[in-house]
């Protein structure tokens, strides 16, 4: 019975001229929303591979001058061009640490546009300080991207809720429902079977778009079936979402006119308030510190650790005796830099109760919107994608971290040689230390949300079935 | 007569549910994000103020030290939040609230709130601007799709025509009938805003004027969207139908054509990466007069010129001290390096800015949209203008460092300390925004194209509805 | 085959059907008249079990169709004043859908033979039903019936708004099928047809039976006068 509804159904969407039009569009949506997103994906993999380019040529033209330089083949630089000296490796030559775009960046902009993709920590300044703000047209941060993410979190919605807002009304206007109605069949099974069908479709189509255009744009999918399978499930439990509320608006039995206004009405809530809402009382409830006044306290404390350079350098040889110099004749080359390690110790541990508190409100409002996504289906989603995509706040945070972590190491390397009053030499190039990008310590936030978008999904399956147990043929047939 | 159908329109409005519903909802949100959008303000604002004294004592109490070396410590230039910003908070989210100032380097806006916030603030956020920008819309669509497909449905429109009544006075009538409610909920949101502005304490002087402007925009904007709706409702026969079109409209006008506009402008002229940009200028300077380098080729082309002109033979007979001179025309050089670079960034900046105006053609929601920003001071022009009265400081304070510095001491003599005296004479930084009328001037395209959405809109109306058929 | 026992219909407080008993045996055509609001389309919509009834029962085929709303469906047909099919379908496809809901299936030839049988012409078969006028529709409604093989149609006004010679061709179609022991109960506002084509004629009026009597018994003219004098 439900084969044959639902072979009718296809035959009626077929000849339906505005489903096919939909349709189209939206493969269409799809194709120009995911060429965006790989076009920014694209400009952000050339640049680290054009800045990593970079270092290895200035890393090998360095080896080679050392190795002239060492053979007396050239005459010795100033100091500050001497590629022997450690300061100027740790210095003019710092390694890429880069944030490498996950398989599936393209379907998700999420915080990428805010940041650049990588940083190269010198031995001297606070990492926390680098800029990782990208250059870009505010306008364009406002408005947003045109992604596969806007696409689905928006307009898909409306697109199934067009597919099926007047699917038992438009057959109550039109009178067939009374001749259906007069058959040996159960309303809520057929409804559902011809909601079902629609749902198929619209999914089928929605993936297969989605796939095709990844496809056009060489993003190997096939490589990554998790990721993409999971982006699949993500998009098709969020139809079924969207599906599951016009069902129940329709088992209500308002004309065409009234579950349109409703579903809309719902949508603007889920997708449009909640969020907003949820956003602004983040900033009032939960405000994060200004970040003018962390840099205040910052340049206060390092101030304060300048004037006291040569006190902070003898309390450092007391506390890290290894560092002192053995051999006191010598004048050791890097005593500049000695002073500012030893001071630059002091300012961090100054300031970090300072980071610390800005940190702890940050993590707040994170970890109070982190609760609150649980109230509207989009932020799930959109939560979700940009986990896939490899673009939340989450993980950006993390590649901060990973900078910072990367800069400590960069420097480590280099003050104990500089206390040794140690040259560079052109094979201690190979023994740099090197950074490779992994996200594998971000929690990934894909199941919770999954698993809030599920709990969506029951709820409007009880609501389905409240409204089928108070409900009659009387109210949807309305005679 | 026309005030008679509108009374009509309006009475039966208000007896629907659906409006009382969402027009208490949509009063509620207007209020809800006026006050938050207070709170906020009033925060970041003591915020704000504090960090501008900070940076100041910092300045002034930086002890003594060589007045180069004060220019590298340099300070900051703060962005002043205007009142209005409370209904239109437009891209400061976005653009960053200092700039720190220094020798030798024009830096970027830094610390934008959006960086620090969760991706959820990517949603926008609940401020008075998205409720009247993207809301109010929508309301003017729930409660006027049904104007004239209602009227032919129910076959009432077969009978008004009956009695003589003209379309154009019927349609007129329609018109005031959507305009009122949203009057009604716009009026007292526009006294209450002025109360609040009123009462906050300094920080930019509250002009009624440009609020009354603000709220002119908006309602010419609803007009457009009435007319749309009207419009819309007038060529089709079944409600759905004309529901479902204009949703797509708003839909198109309000979410799709920014970001298509975006995509467009970036792909016709993309913004340089932050790399990139430092690159380019890095490269200048190379071929450049470098202020901390003598050996440099230009500089020593300048010291040869320089001993011409004075007639002497070696740097230390000058009657300045070479190294501050020196190091002055190193900062012009970079300055004009800086200007130059800014200026093409900006070139692609206006160019950017043209492609949103040319899109504007295509929803009335981006002229509005710019204009909103534009009068409540938090478009990305009125940053623009803070970022070079920040560089123009920053000229002036490094020239007067290096200034006193070649006036003050000796060549080689860099144990040379200036004090506070020097530090207090450098006059804070005062920045005054551009004036309304300077705004309305860039904005004129912006204008012109809402008032030619307005006309057409009209024209596009009446010539429907002239042509409209009974069934 | 069709039963009303004692069945009554309450919407807040007005009683639109009194409670009312009769029977529709096989092969009868019962013609329900009445003006309007009488109770007949109630009735109807009873047997149909799109509105729960107040009190007693409605049969059919000894069946109570409320607790076996299925089973009874599976009996009859139903052709209401103006039998909407699904415009983007041909006459075909909707005979074959709704037969199919119903869980009948034939070759496309036996389709295409009920409606012929139903007097729909050969060219109309895989038109779509956009183009039908309505009297084409009322015809594939009466094939649904042939194809379902029901046992008992429920006819609500089926013949208003059709010119004569169609509401004639109907007409007989309803004999035809009456022969073949189909109970027919049909509300009508026509009395030249009832007393034509119906075997019995229950007049309404105010939500009550008023009168039952089976067409020989009387006349044209009588019948006219007795339902005027029923309705004044």
């Amino acid at each position: 019975m439900l084969n044959h509804a639902i072979k009718y159904e296809w035959l009626n969407l077929l000849r339906d001229r505005w489903v096919m039009i939909l349709l189209i569009l939206f493969l269409g949506i799809t194709v120009f929303a995911v060429r965006n997103g790989k076009e920014k994906v694209e400009d952000r993999m050339a640049t680290i591979t054009k800045e990593k380019e970079k270092m290895v040529k200035l890393d090998r033209k360095m080896a080679a001058d050392i190795d002239s330089l060492n053979k007396n083949l050239k005459p010795a630089p100033e100091a500050w061009k001497d590629p022997r000296a450690l300061d100027n490796i740790g210095w003019n030559a710092p390694r890429v640490v880069a944030m490498d775009a996950q398989p599936l960046a393209v379907i998700s902009t999420g915080q990428s546009d805010l940041f650049t993709h990588y940083a190269k920590p010198k031995i001297y300044g606070e990492a926390y300080t680098l800029g990782f703000s990208e250059l870009s047209n505010p306008v364009q941060l406002l408005f947003g991207s045109f992604d596969l993410a806007f696409v689905c979190i928006y307009l898909l919605p409306l697109l199934v809720l067009g597919f099926s807002y007047n699917v038992l009304s438009s057959e109550k206007e039109s009178g067939v429902l009374r001749l259906t109605l007069a058959q040996p069949i159960s309303l809520y099974q057929w409804l559902f079977g011809k909601l079902l069908l629609r749902f198929f479709i619209l999914t089928s189509i929605v993936v297969a778009s989605i796939l095709f255009s990844l496809t056009i744009f060489d993003i190997d999918w096939l490589g990554n079936r998790g990721a993409a399978t999971k982006l699949i499930l993500l998009v098709t439990v969020y139809i079924f979402f969207w599906f599951l509320i016009s069902f129940l608006i329709n088992l209500l039995g308002n004309s065409s006119g009234s579950n349109a206004v409703t579903l809309i009405a719902v949508w603007v809530v889920f997708v449009l308030l909640i969020p907003s809402i949820i956003s602004q009382t983040a900033n009032s409830f939960y405000p994060v510190p200004s970040r003018t006044i962390m840099i205040h306290e910052y340049r206060e404390a390092k101030a304060l650790a300048e004037k006291k350079a040569d006190e902070i350098l003898k309390t450092y040889y007391r506390e890290h005796p290894e560092y002192a110099p053995k051999d006191t004749t010598q004048q050791n080359q890097y005593s500049w830099w000695l002073g500012n390690f030893a001071a630059s110790d002091v300012i961090n541990q100054s300031v970090q109760p300072v980071l610390d508190d800005y940190n702890e409100a940050l993590n707040k409002q994170q970890s109070w919107v982190n609760r609150l996504r649980f109230l509207s289906p989009a932020i799930l989603l959109q939560d979700g994608l940009n986990d896939l995509a490899g673009t939340s706040p989450a993980h950006y945070t993390d590649f901060r971290d990973q900078v910072i972590a990367f800069a400590d190491t960069w420097r480590h390397y280099f003050i104990p040689r500089m206390f040794n009053n140690e040259k560079m030499q052109a094979e201690d190039f190979g023994s740099l230390p090197t950074h490779s990008y992994s996200s594998a310590q971000v929690p990934s936030h894909y199941p919770a949300d999954l698993m809030g978008l599920l709990f969506f999904l029951t709820l409007t399956v009880a609501g389905s079935v409240w409204v089928y147990r108070r409900n009659s043929f009387e109210n949807v047939l309305s005679v | 007569m026309i005030l008679k159908i509108a009374l009509k329109e309006l009475k039966e409005i208000v007896r629907e549910g659906r409006f009382r519903i969402t027009a208490i909802t949509l009063f509620a949100l207007l209020l809800a994000a006026l006050f938050v959008s207070k709170s906020y303000y009033t925060s970041v604002n003591a915020q704000h103020s504090e960090a501008k004294k900070n940076a100041r004592s910092e300045w002034v109490e930086q002890g003594q030290k060589n007045p180069h070396s004060a220019a590298h410590y340099g300070t900051y230039a703060f962005k002043p939040k205007y009142p209005l910003s409370l209904i239109d908070n437009g891209v400061d989210k976005y653009t960053g609230v200092s700039i720190y100032l220094e020798a030798h380097k024009r830096n970027e806006a830094q610390y934008a709130a959006a960086q620090d916030q969760t991706a959820l603030s990517r949603f926008g956020d609940l401020t008075p601007d998205f409720v009247l920008i993207f809301i109010v819309p929508l309301f003017i669509i729930l409660i006027g799709f049904n104007a004239f497909t209602r009227e032919r449905e129910s076959g009432t429109l077969r009978l008004l025509k009956s009695q003589g009544v003209s379309t154009w006075k019927l349609t007129m009538g329609k018109w005031l009938g959507l305009f009122l409610p949203v009057l009604l909920i716009a009026i007292p949101v526009y006294v209450l805003a002025a109360l609040f502005l009123a009462n906050i304490k300094d920080y930019g002087q509250f002009s009624l004027w440009a609020l009354t402007l603000l709220f002119g925009v908006y309602l010419i904007y609803y007009a457009v969207f009435i007319n749309i709706t009207l419009f819309v409702s007038s060529l089709f026969k079944k409600s759905n139908v004309a529901f479902v079109t204009l949703l797509g409209i708003w839909m198109v006008s309000c979410l799709a054509m920014p970001k298509i506009s975006t995509a467009i402008a970036d792909k016709l002229y993309p913004y340089p990466t932050q790399v990139e940009f430092e690159e380019q200028i890095a490269v200048d300077k190379k071929k450049g007069l470098d202020g901390h380098n003598p050996w440099n080729t230009e500089a020593k082309k300048l010291e040869e010129e320089t001993l011409k002109k004075y007639g002497v033979d070696s740097v230390q007979q000058l009657p300045f001290n070479w190294d501050g001179f020196l190091m002055q025309e190193g900062e012009k050089h970079t300055a004009d390096i800086y200007f130059k670079h800014y200026q093409l960034l900006k070139d692609t900046y206006v160019n950017q800015t043209n492609v949103y105006r040319s899109t504007a053609a295509l929803s009335p929601f981006l002229p509005t949209r710019f204009l909103s920003m534009a009068i409540c001071r938090t478009d990305y022009t009125s940053h623009w203008d803070f970022a070079n009265a920040a560089e123009n400081y920053r000229i002036e304070l490094v020239g007067k460092m290096n200034g006193d510095m070649a006036a003050n001491s000796k060549y080689g003599d860099w144990d040379y300390l200036a004090d506070d005296k020097l530090w207090s004479s450098v006059p804070d930084f005062q920045y005054e925004p551009a004036s309304y009328t300077t705004v309305i001037r860039q904005n004129t395209s912006n204008l012109i194209t809402l008032l030619a959405w307005l006309l057409l809109s009209f024209a596009a109306l009446y010539g429907a509805v002239t042509k409209m058929k009974t069934i | 085959m069709l039963e009303a026992k004692q069945l009554s219909k309450t919407y807040q407080g007005k009683e639109a059907l009194k409670p009312t008993s009769f029977t529709v045996n096989k092969g009868d055509i019962f013609c329900l008249l009445g003006a309007n609001g009488a109770g007949k389309t109630t009735t109807i919509n009873l047997f149909l079990n799109f509105i729960q009834p107040s009190g007693g029962q409605a049969l059919i085929g000894g069946k109570d169709v409320v607790k076996e709303p299925i089973e009874t469906k599976k009996l009859l047909t139903y052709i209401p004043e103006n039998l909407m099919l699904y415009p983007n379908l041909t006459g075909l496809e909707n005979l074959e859908y709704f037969s199919g809901l119903a869980s009948k299936k034939y070759p496309k030839e036996e389709f295409l033979k009920f409606l012929t049988e139903a007097g729909l012409q050969a060219e109309a078969h895989d038109k779509r039903i956009s183009t039908y006028s309505k009297g084409m529709r009322q015809k594939v409604g009466i094939a649904l019936a042939l194809a379902k093989d029901a046992q008992v149609l429920l006819l609500d006004e089926p013949t208003s708004g059709l010119d004569p010679k169609a509401s004639n061709e109907f007409s007989e179609l309803l004999t035809k099928l009456s022969k073949k022991g189909v109970a027919t109960l049909m509300a009508t506002h026509d009395l030249f047809r009832a007393k034509e084509t119906g075997t019995h004629i229950g007049m309404m009026r105010e939500g009550s039976l008023v009168e039952q009597l089976t067409t020989d018994q009387i006349n044209h003219t009588d019948l006219e006068k007795l339902y005027l004098k029923h309705m004044n």
